[in-house]
Protein backbone atom coordinates (compact mmCIF):
# COMPACT_ATOMS: atom_id res chain seq x y z
CA UNK A 1 0.00 0.00 0.00
CA UNK A 2 1.12 3.22 -0.83
CA UNK A 3 0.35 6.57 1.33
CA UNK A 4 0.63 10.28 0.18
CA UNK A 5 0.26 12.30 3.45
CA UNK A 6 -0.03 16.42 3.05
CA UNK A 7 2.53 16.33 -0.20
CA UNK A 8 3.12 19.57 -1.96
CA UNK A 9 5.29 20.45 -4.54
CA UNK A 10 5.91 23.97 -6.04
CA UNK A 11 7.77 24.63 -9.07
CA UNK A 12 8.97 28.32 -8.81
CA UNK A 13 5.43 30.41 -7.81
CA UNK A 14 3.33 27.62 -9.46
CA UNK A 15 1.84 24.97 -7.11
CA UNK A 16 1.87 21.73 -8.86
CA UNK A 17 0.22 19.39 -6.12
CA UNK A 18 -1.60 20.86 -3.09
CA UNK A 19 -1.71 19.13 0.37
CA UNK A 20 -1.95 15.38 -1.53
CA UNK A 21 -3.12 12.86 1.01
CA UNK A 22 -4.37 9.76 -0.15
CA UNK A 23 -3.78 5.61 0.15
CA UNK A 24 -3.29 3.47 -2.61
CA UNK A 25 -4.40 0.04 -2.42
CA UNK A 26 -2.03 -2.64 -2.89
CA UNK A 27 -2.88 -4.76 -6.21
CA UNK A 28 -5.65 -2.21 -7.91
CA UNK A 29 -5.05 -0.08 -10.25
CA UNK A 30 -5.10 3.52 -9.40
CA UNK A 31 -5.65 6.23 -12.18
CA UNK A 32 -4.89 9.69 -12.29
CA UNK A 33 -6.45 11.71 -14.21
CA UNK A 34 -7.04 15.43 -15.12
CA UNK A 35 -6.10 18.21 -17.32
CA UNK A 36 -2.74 18.73 -18.63
CA UNK A 37 -0.59 20.76 -15.73
CA UNK A 38 -2.79 18.98 -13.41
CA UNK A 39 -0.07 17.85 -11.16
CA UNK A 40 -0.97 13.85 -11.92
CA UNK A 41 2.83 13.58 -13.66
CA UNK A 42 4.30 15.45 -10.99
CA UNK A 43 2.44 13.00 -8.21
CA UNK A 44 3.40 10.33 -9.95
CA UNK A 45 7.03 10.62 -10.65
CA UNK A 46 7.22 11.92 -6.74
CA UNK A 47 6.58 8.25 -5.62
CA UNK A 48 9.95 6.93 -7.57
CA UNK A 49 11.69 10.59 -6.30
CA UNK A 50 12.03 11.83 -9.79
CA UNK A 51 10.50 14.62 -8.78
CA UNK A 52 11.38 15.45 -4.22
CA UNK A 53 7.89 16.97 -2.91
CA UNK A 54 8.73 20.29 -0.87
CA UNK A 55 6.23 19.11 2.04
CA UNK A 56 4.84 15.95 3.06
CA UNK A 57 5.64 12.56 2.92
CA UNK A 58 5.09 8.91 0.80
CA UNK A 59 5.31 5.64 2.64
CA UNK A 60 5.22 2.46 0.78
CA UNK A 61 4.19 -0.46 2.99
CA UNK A 62 4.54 1.78 5.86
CA UNK A 63 8.04 2.97 5.50
CA UNK A 64 8.54 6.60 4.38
CA UNK A 65 10.42 6.16 0.97
CA UNK A 66 13.15 9.09 1.37
CA UNK A 67 15.22 7.20 4.16
CA UNK A 68 15.94 4.87 1.00
CA UNK A 69 18.34 6.05 -1.41
CA UNK A 70 16.55 6.61 -4.69
CA UNK A 71 18.44 4.46 -7.24
CA UNK A 72 17.60 1.43 -4.52
CA UNK A 73 14.43 3.05 -4.84
CA UNK A 74 13.77 3.03 -8.22
CA UNK A 75 15.10 -0.33 -9.13
CA UNK A 76 12.17 -1.83 -6.61
CA UNK A 77 9.73 0.16 -8.46
CA UNK A 78 8.53 -0.96 -12.22
CA UNK A 79 8.56 2.62 -14.85
CA UNK A 80 6.16 2.83 -17.98
CA UNK A 81 6.62 6.42 -20.33
CA UNK A 82 4.43 7.46 -22.93
CA UNK A 83 7.09 7.56 -25.50
CA UNK A 84 7.83 3.59 -24.36
CA UNK A 85 11.58 5.30 -23.38
CA UNK A 86 13.06 1.77 -24.96
CA UNK A 87 17.04 2.28 -25.47
CA UNK A 88 16.85 1.84 -29.44
CA UNK A 89 21.01 0.26 -29.08
CA UNK A 90 19.79 -2.30 -27.15
CA UNK A 91 18.09 -5.32 -28.20
CA UNK A 92 14.40 -6.06 -27.15
CA UNK A 93 16.06 -8.65 -24.71
CA UNK A 94 18.74 -6.35 -23.60
CA UNK A 95 16.18 -4.12 -22.77
CA UNK A 96 13.83 -6.25 -20.80
CA UNK A 97 17.34 -7.57 -18.61
CA UNK A 98 18.12 -4.05 -17.92
CA UNK A 99 16.66 -3.44 -14.31
CA UNK A 100 17.72 -7.66 -13.42
CA UNK A 101 21.46 -6.35 -14.71
CA UNK A 102 21.94 -3.55 -12.77
CA UNK A 103 20.39 -5.90 -10.09
CA UNK A 104 23.43 -8.62 -10.67
CA UNK A 105 21.02 -11.50 -11.28
CA UNK A 106 23.05 -14.18 -13.19
CA UNK A 107 23.21 -14.71 -16.96
CA UNK A 108 20.46 -17.91 -16.82
CA UNK A 109 17.79 -16.33 -14.29
CA UNK A 110 17.67 -13.45 -16.81
CA UNK A 111 17.19 -15.72 -19.57
CA UNK A 112 14.42 -17.15 -18.26
CA UNK A 113 12.61 -14.06 -16.60
CA UNK A 114 12.81 -12.54 -20.27
CA UNK A 115 11.42 -15.55 -21.81
CA UNK A 116 8.48 -15.63 -18.99
CA UNK A 117 7.57 -12.29 -19.41
CA UNK A 118 7.78 -11.38 -23.44
CA UNK A 119 5.39 -14.59 -23.15
CA UNK A 120 2.84 -12.71 -20.44
CA UNK A 121 2.96 -9.51 -22.64
CA UNK A 122 2.32 -12.22 -25.71
CA UNK A 123 5.07 -11.37 -27.83
CA UNK A 124 7.53 -14.19 -29.48
CA UNK A 125 10.51 -15.15 -28.04
CA UNK A 126 12.02 -14.62 -31.23
CA UNK A 127 11.19 -10.82 -30.46
CA UNK A 128 14.51 -10.90 -27.98
CA UNK A 129 16.79 -10.32 -30.98
CA UNK A 130 14.81 -7.93 -32.39
CA UNK A 131 15.38 -4.00 -31.73
CA UNK A 132 13.71 -1.47 -31.17
CA UNK A 133 13.08 0.75 -34.19
CA UNK A 134 11.89 -2.87 -35.68
CA UNK A 135 8.79 -2.43 -33.69
CA UNK A 136 5.54 -1.23 -34.24
CA UNK A 137 3.86 1.33 -31.77
CA UNK A 138 1.92 -1.50 -29.73
CA UNK A 139 4.84 -3.90 -29.19
CA UNK A 140 7.56 -1.35 -28.33
CA UNK A 141 4.72 -1.04 -25.70
CA UNK A 142 4.54 -4.45 -24.64
CA UNK A 143 8.69 -4.23 -24.29
CA UNK A 144 8.37 -1.60 -21.97
CA UNK A 145 5.85 -3.01 -20.05
CA UNK A 146 7.90 -6.28 -19.87
CA UNK A 147 10.84 -4.32 -19.18
CA UNK A 148 8.84 -2.07 -16.08
CA UNK A 149 7.58 -5.71 -14.64
CA UNK A 150 11.36 -7.52 -15.45
CA UNK A 151 12.60 -7.73 -11.50
CA UNK A 152 9.25 -8.05 -10.39
CA UNK A 153 8.21 -5.13 -8.47
CA UNK A 154 5.39 -4.85 -6.58
CA UNK A 155 4.65 -1.43 -7.93
CA UNK A 156 4.64 -0.12 -11.57
CA UNK A 157 4.38 3.34 -12.31
CA UNK A 158 3.23 4.16 -15.74
CA UNK A 159 2.89 7.86 -17.07
CA UNK A 160 -0.19 7.91 -19.85
CA UNK A 161 1.17 4.42 -21.42
CA UNK A 162 -0.93 4.67 -24.26
CA UNK A 163 -1.43 7.89 -25.39
CA UNK A 164 0.84 7.65 -28.25
CA UNK A 165 -0.87 4.61 -29.87
CA UNK A 166 -3.77 4.47 -32.10
CA UNK A 167 -7.45 4.12 -30.43
CA UNK A 168 -7.49 0.65 -32.29
CA UNK A 169 -4.16 -0.98 -30.52
CA UNK A 170 -4.94 1.07 -27.53
CA UNK A 171 -8.37 -0.86 -27.29
CA UNK A 172 -6.49 -4.16 -27.69
CA UNK A 173 -3.50 -3.40 -25.41
CA UNK A 174 -5.78 -2.01 -22.63
CA UNK A 175 -7.93 -5.34 -22.86
CA UNK A 176 -4.07 -7.55 -22.48
CA UNK A 177 -2.82 -5.13 -19.91
CA UNK A 178 -6.17 -5.95 -17.57
CA UNK A 179 -5.87 -9.57 -18.47
CA UNK A 180 -1.94 -9.16 -17.33
CA UNK A 181 -3.10 -7.39 -13.97
CA UNK A 182 -5.15 -10.25 -13.15
CA UNK A 183 -2.07 -12.32 -13.26
CA UNK A 184 0.42 -10.34 -11.64
CA UNK A 185 -1.84 -8.52 -8.93
CA UNK A 186 0.77 -5.23 -9.05
CA UNK A 187 0.09 -2.14 -7.10
CA UNK A 188 -0.18 0.37 -9.96
CA UNK A 189 -0.32 3.69 -10.51
CA UNK A 190 -1.82 5.24 -13.99
CA UNK A 191 -1.51 8.39 -15.62
CA UNK A 192 -3.63 9.27 -18.36
CA UNK A 193 -5.83 12.08 -19.93
CA UNK A 194 -8.22 10.17 -21.31
CA UNK A 195 -11.80 9.61 -19.24
CA UNK A 196 -12.43 6.52 -20.86
CA UNK A 197 -9.22 4.36 -20.37
CA UNK A 198 -9.68 5.78 -16.95
CA UNK A 199 -13.04 4.30 -15.97
CA UNK A 200 -11.76 1.10 -18.20
CA UNK A 201 -9.00 0.00 -16.11
CA UNK A 202 -9.12 1.88 -13.19
CA UNK A 203 -9.95 -0.11 -9.92
CA UNK A 204 -10.22 3.25 -8.60
CA UNK A 205 -9.79 6.92 -10.11
CA UNK A 206 -8.49 10.11 -8.59
CA UNK A 207 -9.43 13.56 -10.68
CA UNK A 208 -7.14 15.91 -10.29
CA UNK A 209 -7.40 19.65 -11.39
CA UNK A 210 -4.72 22.52 -10.52
CA UNK A 211 -2.86 20.31 -7.98
CA UNK A 212 -6.03 19.74 -5.94
CA UNK A 213 -7.57 16.04 -5.40
CA UNK A 214 -11.35 16.49 -6.44
CA UNK A 215 -12.59 12.99 -6.23
CA UNK A 216 -11.28 9.93 -4.71
CA UNK A 217 -13.30 6.93 -5.83
CA UNK A 218 -14.55 3.44 -7.72
CA UNK A 219 -15.50 4.60 -11.36
CA UNK A 220 -19.03 3.30 -10.58
CA UNK A 221 -19.56 5.24 -8.04
CA UNK A 222 -17.60 8.70 -9.63
CA UNK A 223 -20.09 8.18 -12.87
CA UNK A 224 -23.30 7.97 -10.45
CA UNK A 225 -22.16 10.61 -8.25
CA UNK A 226 -19.73 13.09 -9.64
CA UNK A 227 -18.98 15.35 -7.05
CA UNK A 228 -19.18 18.63 -8.84
CA UNK A 229 -19.43 20.16 -12.37
CA UNK A 230 -15.61 20.10 -13.01
CA UNK A 231 -16.21 15.88 -12.90
CA UNK A 232 -19.25 15.99 -14.72
CA UNK A 233 -17.79 17.44 -17.30
CA UNK A 234 -14.88 15.85 -17.28
CA UNK A 235 -16.82 12.57 -17.85
CA UNK A 236 -18.91 13.86 -20.86
CA UNK A 237 -22.68 14.07 -21.49
CA UNK A 238 -22.99 10.05 -21.91
CA UNK A 239 -22.37 9.33 -18.94
CA UNK A 240 -25.03 7.07 -18.12
CA UNK A 241 -23.73 4.93 -21.22
CA UNK A 242 -19.99 4.69 -19.94
CA UNK A 243 -21.32 3.25 -16.55
CA UNK A 244 -22.12 0.43 -19.28
CA UNK A 245 -18.68 0.36 -20.20
CA UNK A 246 -17.82 -0.65 -16.74
CA UNK A 247 -19.36 -3.85 -17.08
CA UNK A 248 -16.74 -6.33 -17.72
CA UNK A 249 -18.07 -9.20 -20.56
CA UNK A 250 -16.52 -11.76 -18.15
CA UNK A 251 -19.38 -11.15 -15.28
CA UNK A 252 -22.06 -11.55 -18.32
CA UNK A 253 -20.21 -15.31 -20.01
CA UNK A 254 -22.86 -17.73 -20.82
CA UNK A 255 -21.35 -21.24 -21.19
CA UNK A 256 -24.55 -22.87 -21.61
CA UNK A 257 -25.69 -21.20 -25.18
CA UNK A 258 -23.32 -23.33 -27.26
CA UNK A 259 -22.00 -26.68 -27.66
CA UNK A 260 -18.38 -27.59 -28.21
CA UNK A 261 -17.31 -29.98 -31.63
CA UNK A 262 -13.95 -31.01 -32.47
CA UNK A 263 -12.84 -29.38 -35.79
CA UNK A 264 -13.84 -31.46 -39.00
CA UNK A 265 -16.85 -33.01 -37.05
CA UNK A 266 -19.33 -34.22 -40.21
CA UNK A 267 -21.69 -30.77 -40.55
CA UNK A 268 -25.10 -33.47 -40.39
CA UNK A 269 -23.77 -34.86 -37.54
CA UNK A 270 -23.25 -31.58 -35.98
CA UNK A 271 -27.00 -30.24 -37.37
CA UNK A 272 -28.17 -33.24 -35.41
CA UNK A 273 -26.70 -32.33 -32.08
CA UNK A 274 -27.78 -28.80 -32.50
CA UNK A 275 -31.40 -29.54 -32.80
CA UNK A 276 -31.12 -32.20 -29.97
CA UNK A 277 -30.07 -30.15 -27.77
CA UNK A 278 -32.34 -26.82 -28.81
CA UNK A 279 -28.95 -24.82 -29.44
CA UNK A 280 -28.35 -22.95 -32.56
CA UNK A 281 -24.54 -22.36 -32.16
CA UNK A 282 -21.44 -24.68 -31.99
CA UNK A 283 -18.15 -23.76 -32.03
CA UNK A 284 -15.47 -25.64 -33.68
CA UNK A 285 -12.54 -25.84 -30.08
CA UNK A 286 -8.88 -28.15 -30.69
CA UNK A 287 -7.38 -30.17 -28.23
CA UNK A 288 -5.88 -27.64 -26.45
CA UNK A 289 -9.39 -25.45 -26.20
CA UNK A 290 -8.64 -22.86 -28.86
CA UNK A 291 -11.72 -21.37 -31.03
CA UNK A 292 -11.17 -22.32 -34.60
CA UNK A 293 -14.72 -22.00 -36.13
CA UNK A 294 -18.54 -20.97 -35.53
CA UNK A 295 -21.34 -23.12 -37.05
CA UNK A 296 -24.78 -21.31 -37.02
CA UNK A 297 -27.38 -23.13 -37.29
CA UNK A 298 -30.21 -20.71 -39.36
CA UNK A 299 -33.36 -20.95 -40.85
CA UNK A 300 -33.27 -21.70 -45.12
CA UNK A 301 -36.05 -21.72 -47.34
CA UNK A 302 -33.67 -23.95 -49.78
CA UNK A 303 -32.84 -26.51 -47.33
CA UNK A 304 -35.14 -29.70 -47.65
CA UNK A 305 -35.63 -29.51 -43.57
CA UNK A 306 -35.79 -25.83 -43.19
CA UNK A 307 -32.58 -25.24 -42.02
CA UNK A 308 -29.12 -24.77 -43.39
CA UNK A 309 -25.62 -24.66 -41.35
CA UNK A 310 -23.22 -22.24 -42.29
CA UNK A 311 -19.52 -22.09 -40.92
CA UNK A 312 -16.90 -19.34 -40.91
CA UNK A 313 -13.69 -20.26 -40.00
CA UNK A 314 -12.42 -16.55 -38.76
CA UNK A 315 -14.93 -15.67 -36.29
CA UNK A 316 -15.14 -12.47 -34.66
CA UNK A 317 -14.67 -12.85 -31.34
CA UNK A 318 -14.69 -10.68 -28.14
CA UNK A 319 -11.87 -10.89 -25.15
CA UNK A 320 -13.18 -11.46 -21.71
CA UNK A 321 -12.21 -8.18 -20.86
CA UNK A 322 -13.82 -6.08 -23.15
CA UNK A 323 -17.35 -4.47 -21.50
CA UNK A 324 -20.77 -4.68 -23.03
CA UNK A 325 -20.64 -1.37 -25.25
CA UNK A 326 -17.69 -2.74 -27.06
CA UNK A 327 -19.96 -6.11 -27.23
CA UNK A 328 -22.66 -4.59 -28.21
CA UNK A 329 -20.95 -2.56 -31.21
CA UNK A 330 -19.81 -5.48 -32.09
CA UNK A 331 -22.97 -7.17 -32.41
CA UNK A 332 -24.25 -4.51 -34.46
CA UNK A 333 -21.42 -4.56 -37.02
CA UNK A 334 -21.36 -8.07 -37.78
CA UNK A 335 -25.43 -9.00 -37.11
CA UNK A 336 -24.72 -11.57 -34.75
CA UNK A 337 -26.83 -11.96 -31.51
CA UNK A 338 -23.81 -14.01 -29.64
CA UNK A 339 -20.78 -13.87 -29.94
CA UNK A 340 -17.61 -16.65 -28.81
CA UNK A 341 -15.04 -14.87 -26.18
CA UNK A 342 -11.66 -15.73 -26.13
CA UNK A 343 -8.13 -15.42 -24.04
CA UNK A 344 -5.92 -13.59 -25.39
CA UNK A 345 -4.60 -16.80 -26.49
CA UNK A 346 -7.50 -17.51 -27.96
CA UNK A 347 -9.03 -20.17 -25.41
CA UNK A 348 -12.89 -20.21 -25.55
CA UNK A 349 -13.83 -19.25 -22.28
CA UNK A 350 -17.86 -18.74 -23.30
CA UNK A 351 -20.32 -16.39 -25.34
CA UNK A 352 -21.80 -13.34 -24.50
CA UNK A 353 -25.86 -13.03 -25.85
CA UNK A 354 -27.59 -9.58 -26.96
CA UNK A 355 -30.33 -10.32 -24.89
CA UNK A 356 -27.89 -9.97 -21.77
CA UNK A 357 -26.35 -6.71 -22.68
CA UNK A 358 -30.37 -5.83 -23.21
CA UNK A 359 -31.18 -7.50 -19.24
CA UNK A 360 -28.38 -5.11 -18.08
CA UNK A 361 -30.08 -2.20 -19.68
CA UNK A 362 -33.91 -2.74 -18.32
CA UNK A 363 -32.09 -3.29 -15.03
CA UNK A 364 -30.29 0.20 -15.03
CA UNK A 365 -33.82 1.28 -16.03
CA UNK A 366 -35.36 -0.09 -13.52
CA UNK A 367 -32.76 1.42 -11.24
CA UNK A 368 -32.88 5.14 -12.35
CA UNK A 369 -36.93 4.65 -11.58
CA UNK A 370 -36.77 4.10 -8.00
CA UNK B 1 59.17 12.85 -64.69
CA UNK B 2 61.20 15.02 -62.45
CA UNK B 3 58.61 13.85 -59.76
CA UNK B 4 59.41 10.67 -60.37
CA UNK B 5 63.06 11.68 -60.14
CA UNK B 6 63.38 13.52 -57.51
CA UNK B 7 61.06 10.95 -55.32
CA UNK B 8 63.74 8.48 -55.92
CA UNK B 9 66.74 10.56 -55.07
CA UNK B 10 65.32 11.50 -51.97
CA UNK B 11 63.04 8.53 -50.76
CA UNK B 12 64.68 8.57 -47.33
CA UNK B 13 64.16 12.41 -46.78
CA UNK B 14 60.39 12.11 -47.85
CA UNK B 15 59.59 8.74 -45.84
CA UNK B 16 60.64 10.63 -42.88
CA UNK B 17 58.72 13.86 -43.84
CA UNK B 18 55.68 11.62 -44.07
CA UNK B 19 56.12 10.33 -41.02
CA UNK B 20 56.81 13.42 -39.02
CA UNK B 21 53.48 14.35 -40.16
CA UNK B 22 52.01 11.61 -39.11
CA UNK B 23 53.60 11.98 -35.25
CA UNK B 24 52.49 15.43 -35.72
CA UNK B 25 48.72 14.15 -36.32
CA UNK B 26 48.32 11.19 -34.25
CA UNK B 27 49.49 12.68 -31.12
CA UNK B 28 48.14 16.48 -31.52
CA UNK B 29 44.54 14.43 -32.70
CA UNK B 30 44.77 11.72 -29.18
CA UNK B 31 45.02 15.03 -27.22
CA UNK B 32 42.26 16.62 -28.54
CA UNK B 33 40.12 14.05 -28.33
CA UNK B 34 40.95 13.11 -24.44
CA UNK B 35 40.83 17.01 -24.03
CA UNK B 36 37.63 17.47 -26.19
CA UNK B 37 35.19 14.49 -24.90
CA UNK B 38 36.27 15.32 -21.35
CA UNK B 39 35.10 18.62 -21.94
CA UNK B 40 31.94 17.68 -23.75
CA UNK B 41 30.98 15.38 -20.62
CA UNK B 42 31.77 17.60 -18.29
CA UNK B 43 29.69 20.35 -19.62
CA UNK B 44 26.60 18.42 -20.52
CA UNK B 45 26.07 16.94 -17.19
CA UNK B 46 22.17 16.96 -16.10
CA UNK B 47 21.56 20.88 -15.18
CA UNK B 48 24.50 22.35 -17.13
CA UNK B 49 21.96 22.08 -20.18
CA UNK B 50 22.63 26.42 -20.60
CA UNK B 51 26.61 25.86 -19.86
CA UNK B 52 26.58 23.33 -23.15
CA UNK B 53 24.16 25.61 -25.28
CA UNK B 54 26.87 28.73 -24.52
CA UNK B 55 30.13 26.23 -25.60
CA UNK B 56 28.19 24.96 -28.64
CA UNK B 57 27.55 28.71 -29.74
CA UNK B 58 31.46 29.48 -28.75
CA UNK B 59 32.58 26.61 -30.62
CA UNK B 60 30.55 26.60 -33.58
CA UNK B 61 32.50 30.41 -33.78
CA UNK B 62 35.29 29.21 -33.10
CA UNK B 63 35.33 27.42 -35.70
CA UNK B 64 36.11 30.34 -38.12
CA UNK B 65 39.28 31.34 -36.97
CA UNK B 66 41.99 30.64 -39.60
CA UNK B 67 44.62 27.89 -38.48
CA UNK B 68 47.51 30.23 -39.49
CA UNK B 69 46.07 32.51 -37.08
CA UNK B 70 46.13 30.22 -33.96
CA UNK B 71 49.58 28.95 -35.23
CA UNK B 72 51.26 32.36 -35.11
CA UNK B 73 49.06 33.17 -31.82
CA UNK B 74 51.23 29.62 -30.34
CA UNK B 75 54.75 31.07 -31.82
CA UNK B 76 54.19 34.16 -29.83
CA UNK B 77 53.39 32.30 -26.35
CA UNK B 78 55.62 28.67 -27.02
CA UNK B 79 58.37 29.50 -29.44
CA UNK B 80 59.14 27.47 -31.79
CA UNK B 81 59.80 23.76 -32.80
CA UNK B 82 57.81 20.33 -33.04
CA UNK B 83 56.03 20.85 -29.83
CA UNK B 84 54.77 24.84 -30.34
CA UNK B 85 53.08 22.87 -33.17
CA UNK B 86 51.48 20.05 -31.42
CA UNK B 87 50.00 22.40 -28.95
CA UNK B 88 48.87 24.49 -31.91
CA UNK B 89 47.42 21.53 -33.36
CA UNK B 90 45.63 20.54 -30.47
CA UNK B 91 44.35 24.14 -29.98
CA UNK B 92 42.79 23.87 -33.60
CA UNK B 93 41.29 20.25 -32.93
CA UNK B 94 39.75 20.43 -29.58
CA UNK B 95 37.51 23.04 -30.98
CA UNK B 96 35.74 20.75 -34.02
CA UNK B 97 35.62 17.57 -31.46
CA UNK B 98 34.15 19.57 -28.40
CA UNK B 99 31.33 21.03 -31.01
CA UNK B 100 30.43 17.64 -32.20
CA UNK B 101 30.59 15.46 -28.72
CA UNK B 102 28.60 18.24 -26.69
CA UNK B 103 25.52 18.62 -29.62
CA UNK B 104 25.21 14.55 -29.32
CA UNK B 105 25.81 14.02 -25.91
CA UNK B 106 22.95 17.00 -25.81
CA UNK B 107 20.84 15.94 -28.15
CA UNK B 108 20.04 12.77 -26.60
CA UNK B 109 16.19 11.91 -26.42
CA UNK B 110 15.71 12.94 -22.78
CA UNK B 111 12.57 10.16 -22.54
CA UNK B 112 15.30 7.56 -22.93
CA UNK B 113 17.41 9.18 -20.33
CA UNK B 114 14.22 9.70 -17.94
CA UNK B 115 13.57 6.09 -18.65
CA UNK B 116 17.05 5.19 -17.18
CA UNK B 117 17.14 7.46 -14.18
CA UNK B 118 13.20 6.07 -13.32
CA UNK B 119 14.78 2.53 -13.68
CA UNK B 120 17.56 3.27 -11.00
CA UNK B 121 20.32 4.07 -13.15
CA UNK B 122 23.08 5.94 -11.78
CA UNK B 123 24.49 8.99 -13.16
CA UNK B 124 27.46 7.39 -14.51
CA UNK B 125 25.36 4.46 -15.69
CA UNK B 126 23.07 6.89 -17.52
CA UNK B 127 26.10 8.71 -19.24
CA UNK B 128 28.02 5.07 -19.94
CA UNK B 129 25.48 3.07 -21.13
CA UNK B 130 22.97 5.46 -22.64
CA UNK B 131 23.91 9.14 -23.23
CA UNK B 132 27.54 7.88 -24.82
CA UNK B 133 26.69 4.82 -26.98
CA UNK B 134 23.79 7.07 -28.66
CA UNK B 135 26.09 9.89 -29.10
CA UNK B 136 29.11 7.97 -30.63
CA UNK B 137 27.89 8.34 -34.29
CA UNK B 138 28.21 12.05 -34.16
CA UNK B 139 31.37 12.00 -32.03
CA UNK B 140 33.02 9.86 -34.10
CA UNK B 141 31.85 12.33 -37.11
CA UNK B 142 33.31 14.90 -35.63
CA UNK B 143 36.55 13.05 -34.96
CA UNK B 144 36.95 11.99 -38.42
CA UNK B 145 36.04 15.70 -40.06
CA UNK B 146 38.51 17.03 -37.55
CA UNK B 147 41.34 14.96 -38.57
CA UNK B 148 41.09 15.56 -42.10
CA UNK B 149 41.48 19.20 -41.22
CA UNK B 150 44.45 18.31 -38.91
CA UNK B 151 46.40 16.55 -41.33
CA UNK B 152 45.94 19.64 -43.55
CA UNK B 153 46.69 22.16 -41.25
CA UNK B 154 49.77 20.62 -39.94
CA UNK B 155 51.63 21.39 -43.41
CA UNK B 156 51.39 24.60 -42.09
CA UNK B 157 53.03 23.95 -38.75
CA UNK B 158 56.34 23.96 -40.68
CA UNK B 159 56.36 27.54 -40.64
CA UNK B 160 56.93 27.71 -36.68
CA UNK B 161 59.65 24.57 -37.34
CA UNK B 162 56.98 21.50 -36.65
CA UNK B 163 58.48 19.66 -39.36
CA UNK B 164 56.64 16.89 -41.53
CA UNK B 165 55.09 17.21 -45.23
CA UNK B 166 55.03 21.19 -44.70
CA UNK B 167 58.65 21.40 -45.06
CA UNK B 168 58.68 19.82 -48.38
CA UNK B 169 56.44 22.52 -49.69
CA UNK B 170 58.22 25.22 -48.02
CA UNK B 171 61.21 23.97 -49.91
CA UNK B 172 59.70 23.97 -53.09
CA UNK B 173 58.07 27.12 -52.31
CA UNK B 174 61.76 28.66 -52.28
CA UNK B 175 63.25 26.80 -54.85
CA UNK B 176 60.52 27.54 -56.71
CA UNK B 177 60.58 23.73 -57.74
CA UNK B 178 56.78 22.55 -58.53
CA UNK B 179 57.76 18.98 -58.39
CA UNK B 180 58.92 19.14 -54.75
CA UNK B 181 55.57 21.26 -53.76
CA UNK B 182 53.46 18.34 -55.62
CA UNK B 183 54.96 15.55 -54.15
CA UNK B 184 54.26 17.33 -50.47
CA UNK B 185 51.07 17.93 -51.44
CA UNK B 186 49.94 15.00 -52.69
CA UNK B 187 51.43 12.91 -49.54
CA UNK B 188 49.26 14.89 -47.60
CA UNK B 189 46.54 14.44 -49.28
CA UNK B 190 47.16 10.63 -49.65
CA UNK B 191 47.37 10.27 -45.71
CA UNK B 192 43.96 12.82 -45.60
CA UNK B 193 42.08 10.31 -47.58
CA UNK B 194 43.71 7.26 -45.83
CA UNK B 195 42.74 8.64 -42.17
CA UNK B 196 39.58 9.37 -43.91
CA UNK B 197 38.21 5.73 -45.18
CA UNK B 198 39.52 4.62 -42.14
CA UNK B 199 37.46 6.74 -39.53
CA UNK B 200 34.50 6.05 -42.21
CA UNK B 201 35.39 2.15 -41.54
CA UNK B 202 35.32 2.97 -37.88
CA UNK B 203 32.36 5.10 -37.86
CA UNK B 204 30.17 2.09 -39.72
CA UNK B 205 31.76 -0.50 -37.21
CA UNK B 206 30.85 1.55 -34.03
CA UNK B 207 27.46 2.53 -34.74
CA UNK B 208 24.79 0.81 -32.26
CA UNK B 209 23.29 -2.15 -34.32
CA UNK B 210 19.98 -0.99 -33.14
CA UNK B 211 20.01 2.48 -34.51
CA UNK B 212 20.69 1.21 -38.10
CA UNK B 213 17.77 -1.25 -37.73
CA UNK B 214 15.34 -0.51 -40.36
CA UNK B 215 12.00 -1.68 -39.81
CA UNK B 216 10.90 -4.50 -41.41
Amino acid sequence: MIELKNVTKKFGQLEAVHNLSLCLEKGKITMFIGPSGCGKTTTLKMINRLIEPDEGDILVNGESIFTQEPVALRRSIGYVIQDVGLFPHYSVFDNIALVPRLLKWDEKRIQTRVDELLDLVTLNASYGKKYPLQLSGGEQQRVGLARALAADPDILLMDEPFGAIDPINRSKLQDSFLEIQETIQKTIIFVTHDINEAITLGDRIAIMNAGHLVQYDEPNEILQNPKDDFVEHLLGADRNLKALSLEKIRDYLDEDAYLTVAPGTNPEQIKQKLRTANRKLALAVDENGILQGRYNLEPSSTQADGEKLSYDGQPVVMSRNNNLIEALSMMLETGENQLPVVTSKGKLRGVIKLTQIFAKVEAAKAEKNI
Amino acid sequence: MSVVNYFSKNTSMIWSALEQHFALFAISIIVAIVIGIALSILITDEGREKLARVVIAISGAALSVPSIAIIALTFIFVGIGATPAIIALVIYSIVPILFNATSGLSSVDQKIIEAGKGMGFTKSQILWKIKFPLALPVIIAGIRNTATINIGTATIAAVIGGGGLGDLIYIGLKLNRGEIIFIGSFLTALLAICVDALFALLEKTITPKGLNAMRS
